[in-house]
């Protein structure tokens, strides 16, 4: 199959990048940037309508690790993007504000369902860094 | 250094055994494409980067990579949990089986062990940057080579959301591909006339 021949509304030419480098770039919301894997309204390029999966949690436990998840993710888009524009000062902010949230997040996780990093295990017996479900691991 | 976090960077939960969807998928593993090539070239690269900006975007897409192949280790470990032999059988997946068993390798989809030749380090960061921003699309592609193969929504939703951060990659490897080109090898442009 040849998506460029078949079909050409479902692909979206990519655009050049020197027509991107706006100072404000245009942000999904969190929870929209995590489910679709792009922070970045300008350069988010979608294939066949597939692209938009809702994240359903099974469990409290999930929830929470999902919080943990999307703040970090928008983080890490950020500062990939200041990784290029390390002047920008308003995504510097953003980086502080969703930083702080990841912190929070995982806080709130570890607090209720064990640690995250090893650092954060507590004195129980048995250790709690070694108890699953480790992340592989297949989780109703 | 690396510290680990006891978390995927993005939810996986595979209910459907599909022997057949996981010998495909685990090209992005093992293959020219794959995740683990991605990570190690990038981070192999690094230290010959003319700027802090190449050390800190090679070092964090790098990293970010390492999680993809979790992502993608995952997937072929929860497809393939499990199996009877007569799946395997039916997957044609006994020589694998009878070389590593259940356990993950890292392979392409025709069953190609991985070569350290997918690094490609040449110590030229606009090569090295061209580089990888040929890696990325052809990662992408391949991300949709396996989208279309599967109508499994478990499966298409860590593959789209992976798909996606090629796209994100390959945004930033440009920006810096094309201020090295100015920088190193257009100077005069950069000139106040």
């Amino acid at each position: 199959m040849n998506i460029f021949q078949d079909n050409q509304n479902c692909f979206q030419p990519f655009v050049a990048a020197q027509n991107l480098q706006s100072i404000n770039p245009k942000l999904f919301d969190p929870q929209e940037a995590f489910m679709l894997g792009n922070l970045f309204k300008d350069i988010y390029m979608t294939y066949k309508g597939f692209s938009n999966y809702c994240i359903q949690p099974m469990s409290q436990r999930e929830q929470a690790l999902l919080e943990v998840q999307m703040y970090g993710f928008v983080a890490h888009e950020i500062n990939l993007y200041l990784d290029t524009h390390p002047n920008n000062k308003r995504m510097i902010e953003l980086y502080q504000k969703y930083a702080k949230k990841t912190k929070e997040a995982k806080e709130a996780f570890e607090n209720q369902y064990g640690p995250l990093t090893v650092l954060n295990s507590s004195n129980k017996i048995p250790f709690e860094w070694v108890q699953g479900p480790w992340p592989w691991e297949y989780q109703n | 250094m690396w510290i680990y976090d006891k978390k995927l960077q993005y939810p996986i939960h595979i209910k459907n055994k599909d022997m057949r969807m996981a010998k495909f998928i685990i090209t992005q593993f093992g293959g020219a494409n794959g995740e683990l090539g991605a990570s190690l070239r990038y981070l192999t690269q690094r230290y010959t980067m003319p700027d802090d900006k190449g050390k800190a975007l090679l070092t964090d897409i790098g990293t970010e990579e390492l999680g993809h192949m979790e992502m993608i280790s995952t997937m072929v470990y929860q497809l393939t949990k499990d199996a009877s032999l007569d799946e395997i059988k039916a997957a044609g997946l006994e020589s694998n089986y009878t070389e590593h068993g259940m356990s993950l390798y890292p392979v392409d989809s025709n069953g190609v062990p991985f070569t350290v030749q997918y690094f490609a380090v040449t110590g030229d960061p606009v090569a090295d940057m061209a580089e990888n921003l040929s890696a990325e699309q052809k990662a992408r592609a391949t991300y949709e080579h396996l989208m279309n193969l599967t109508d499994d929504p478990d499966l298409l939703g860590p593959l789209s959301f992976l798909r996606q951060r090629e796209i994100v990659h390959y945004q930033r490897f440009k920006e810096l591909y094309d201020e090295y080109v100015k920088k190193y090898y257009q100077p005069d442009f950069n000139q106040q006339c």
